[in-house]
């Protein structure tokens, strides 16, 4: 036995150093990189959206969500219109565990006066990986203690956190554009859709099933009790998506919605026409988030005089 | 609990601790602490169905019980008949009842009837097909006197519920599982290192080769109409290789956590896809489940109809094979795969005249002769095509699929992440390779030959690499747990 165990151990210390080391090796090599999901910038500019809100401060209200909140609030032009400071924490995908690590990393530091929650249905009842893998790729070195609070935390994720810590040793510093391709960077997290854009249906997507038993709702609902807990109000938003997309949402959503508090639903409320005023099929192209921003500008002042 | 998860990894360490360092000097506490450590392992997923399996030992270790004391023939059958019952009744209930249901509405619709029937929405148990069989063979071997009832409850109950093997086998006989349980289990460093090679080979299996297979597989499959005909094919080996690396990665790990345990549970899967006919694919394949059905589908009603003459073993070897299809699930589709290896095998009896072919492949030279590589991809091309019928939910399914890739244009697979996938084909060859290389020995990663120990550990180092970099994000369960 003691053989056996001294054997073990001796390979099992072997393998903590080499898995590290060539998981980089593998990454920095010519091979393709497999499973492994490491992009710094991502899609989404979490980057430089979390790289501002370092050295942002006395934000007011705090937009978090998936893409339809980074892509749907321009929070520079509702700043300017209701005279508080906004901030949009919003990224890909963003799942409930996400939102987690985001408010246990910086609610106390920011202490805004309100949050608005993106409760769209693909991001509320989604447990995929790759909001964790942006966020792993993205959060400030200094934050990583935060990931901690990331459940779920498998192989996928630990090799993204190697190449995230490792990261500044072998790539230089990194810097991420405002433009990418058609996607513009704004200060305050939104990010503009350049140009016009429209879309036309193309897929047929499955029918949305919400699992308010799901892992991914309990976490929202222990979000919202996180965010109240600082006697911090809560406005759940269901931004703007296509007919199609909206067609494929649960029925019960609004009332499960409704139920947790203060809750707008800006579907079906808009004039918005799906191939004017979206880019793909749940997106806002620009003239969409214009006005789906009056519309949300106008439901949000009250509020903000409640507050004041 | 499955094995390539953190729980898994947590869980073994501590009953391997508890099994070896406390529990040491005391068989009986040993055995009791698989048994709690196994209902642990299978409560993890749904601990509601644990009473079944429990209801199951009681059943078998009472009816054994009863049989060691029973002389009366009828009696004895009665008894033996009672086990038959409940535990198929478990197994028909759980898994058949909608299947047979659907089937029974039809047949009335065909004929003009409408039923309104009464359809469950049944959750079906984890490894029920399983243990049902385990425990059968356990009575009908007591009812045969080919084996010796046990009075120990503690040892009985481990062997029904042990963990390596609880959910996808292999299917121990009660008469090579159950003694090990009476005897005291020695820790040996050779039989424990070997234990941990085979666990290793068996999660690259799973891990790097199934579960990556299965992206594609899963993609080709589901959108088969949107690919070309060798897209298809392509779809289909990728399946092939998906299934081998899962069950039979499945397998080696039961048995090599089971020598963690000093246990020695029967070889489930040797080297299948070099297989020159299909009889020998059959050796080589789910061994456990095959024997299984040989002793007790096949032999009885070839006994029960020896007066047929060849019909009679032809007929035997068909309903064997339809009762292959039907154990993996509730669907016409496993049915018609069945009936594709019966056909297959009562074929290769016509041309082989019953022999398989002797030894190994390759067996005195380093390459397989011509002819050997020919038997062996017209055998892998047979199994490739029963398994389009393994794969799709429904025959109609099946069959526009094969319509598909005769019908379609023959250009270059093309298919979404091309350039992973010939990733995954190049390590397919490196699976087939070292396989076939190590195709002597008891176990793939059996590295004994080699005497230098950097090389072996550049080896498992290596191993343990492609596992976390092939590691997928999408969490693939053992494909095996359905059945």
């Amino acid at each position: 036995m003691k053989r056996f165990l001294k054997k073990f151990l001796a390979i099992f210390i072997v393998l903590i150093l080499a898995i590290p080391l060539g998981i980089i090796i593998w990454y920095v090599s010519p091979l393709p990189n497999a499973n492994i999901k490491f992009k710094k910038g991502g899609y989404g500019h979490l980057y430089s959206r979390l790289a501002e809100l370092d050295t942002t401060e006395n934000i007011e209200v705090l937009f978090l969500g998936s893409s339809h909140t980074y892509r749907g609030f321009n929070t520079q032009r509702i700043s300017e219109r209701i005279g508080f400071k906004c901030f949009n924490l919003g990224s890909s995908g963003q799942t409930p565990d996400v939102t987690k690590v985001l408010l246990k990393s910086y609610l106390n530091e920011i202490k805004p006066k309100l949050v608005v929650y993106e409760v769209v249905p693909s991001g509320i009842f989604n447990e995929s990986i790759g909001s964790r893998v942006d966020l792993i790729s993205n959060l400030p070195f200094k934050r990583f203690n935060s990931l901690y609070h990331l459940e779920d935390f498998g192989v996928s994720e630990f090799k993204t956190l190697i190449l995230a810590v490792s990261h500044p040793i072998f790539k230089s510093k990194y810097h991420e554009p405002k433009n990418k391709g058609i996607d513009e960077y704004k200060s305050g997290g939104y990010v503009k859709r350049i140009g016009f854009g429209s879309y036309s249906k193309q897929l047929d997507l499955p029918e949305f099933t919400a699992d308010f038993d799901s892992k991914g709702f309990k976490r929202f609902l222990d979000n919202l009790a996180v965010i109240r807990s600082q006697g911090i109000p809560i406005m759940l938003v269901l931004a703007p998506t296509t007919s199609y997309d909206y067609s494929r949402y649960p029925l019960n959503l609004d009332s499960a919605y409704s139920s947790l508090g203060l809750y707008f639903n800006f579907n079906q409320s808009l004039p918005l026409d799906d191939s004017l005023h979206f880019f793909d099929d749940s997106h806002l192209n620009s003239d969409g988030v214009e006005m789906f921003n009056d519309a949300f500008i106008q439901t949000l002042c009250p509020i903000i005089d409640t507050i004041n | 609990m499955l094995f390539h998860s953190l729980d898994f990894a947590i869980f073994l360490p501590i009953v391997f601790f508890l099994y070896w360092f406390v529990a040491k000097k005391n068989l009986k506490l040993q055995n009791a602490l698989i048994v709690t450590a196994s209902y642990v392992f299978y409560g993890w997923w749904d601990w509601r169905f644990l009473s079944l399996i429990i209801f199951s030992t009681l059943v078998d270790y009472s009816i054994g019980r009863r049989l060691k004391n029973e002389e009366k023939q009828s009696t004895r059958k009665i008894l033996m008949w009672t086990s038959i019952i409940v535990n198929l009744g478990f197994l028909g209930f759980f898994k058949y009842y909608n299947f047979f249901l659907d089937n029974f509405i039809a047949a009335f619709s065909f004929f003009g009837q409408e039923i309104q029937p009464n359809t469950l929405n049944i959750i079906l148990p984890v490894g029920i097909s399983f243990y049902t069989f385990q425990t059968l063979s356990y009575t009908i071997d007591v009812y045969r006197n080919k084996l010796e009832p046990t009075e120990d409850f503690i040892a009985f109950s481990a062997f029904v519920c042990f963990f390596p093997q609880l959910v996808a086998g292999p299917i121990e006989r009660a008469s090579n599982l159950l003694p090990q349980f009476y005897k005291k289990r020695i820790f040996t460093y050779e039989k424990s290192a070997d234990g941990m090679r085979q666990i290793l080979w068996g999660l690259f299996k799973k891990v790097v080769i199934a579960d990556n297979c299965a992206e594609y597989a899963n993609l080709i499959f589901n959108n088969y109409g949107d690919y070309n005909g060798p897209t298809l094919i392509l779809g289909v080996i990728f399946f092939a290789f998906q299934v081998y690396g899962d069950f039979s990665g499945y397998s080696d790990i039961a048995i090599g956590t089971s020598k963690l345990f000093g246990f020695n549970l029967m070889q489930n899967f040797a080297t299948p896809y070099f297989s020159r006919n299909i009889m020998e694919f059959w050796k080589r394949w789910h061994i456990s489940l095959t024997s299984w059905l040989t002793d007790y589908v096949f032999t009885p009603l070839a006994i029960n109809y020896r007066h047929w003459g060849t019909m009679g073993i032809v007929s035997s070897i068909f309903f064997t094979f339809l009762i292959s299809g039907l154990w993996h699930g509730a669907n016409w589709t496993f049915i018609v795969w069945g009936a594709l290896h019966g056909l297959y095998f009562l074929i290769t009896i016509l041309f082989t005249r019953g022999k398989t072919p002797k030894g190994i492949v390759g067996q005195n030279s380093v390459l397989p002769s011509l002819k050997e590589i020919g038997q062996i991809v017209l055998t892998f091309l047979l199994v490739c095509f029963s398994y389009i019928f393994f794969r799709v939910d429904s025959l109609s399914h099946g069959f526009a699929f094969i319509s598909r890739v005769c019908k379609s244009d023959w250009n270059f697979p093309d298919f979404e992440g091309r350039l992973l996938a010939l990733q995954i084909i190049i390590l397919i060859v490196f699976l087939l390779f070292v396989e076939y290389a190590q195709r002597n020995y008891d176990f793939t990663l059996d590295l004994s030959r080699f005497r230098s120990k950097s090389v072996r550990l550049v080896v498992y180092i290596s191993l343990v690499l492609l596992i976390i970099i092939y590691w997928p994000s999408k969490e693939q369960v053992f494909v095996y747990f359905q059945f």
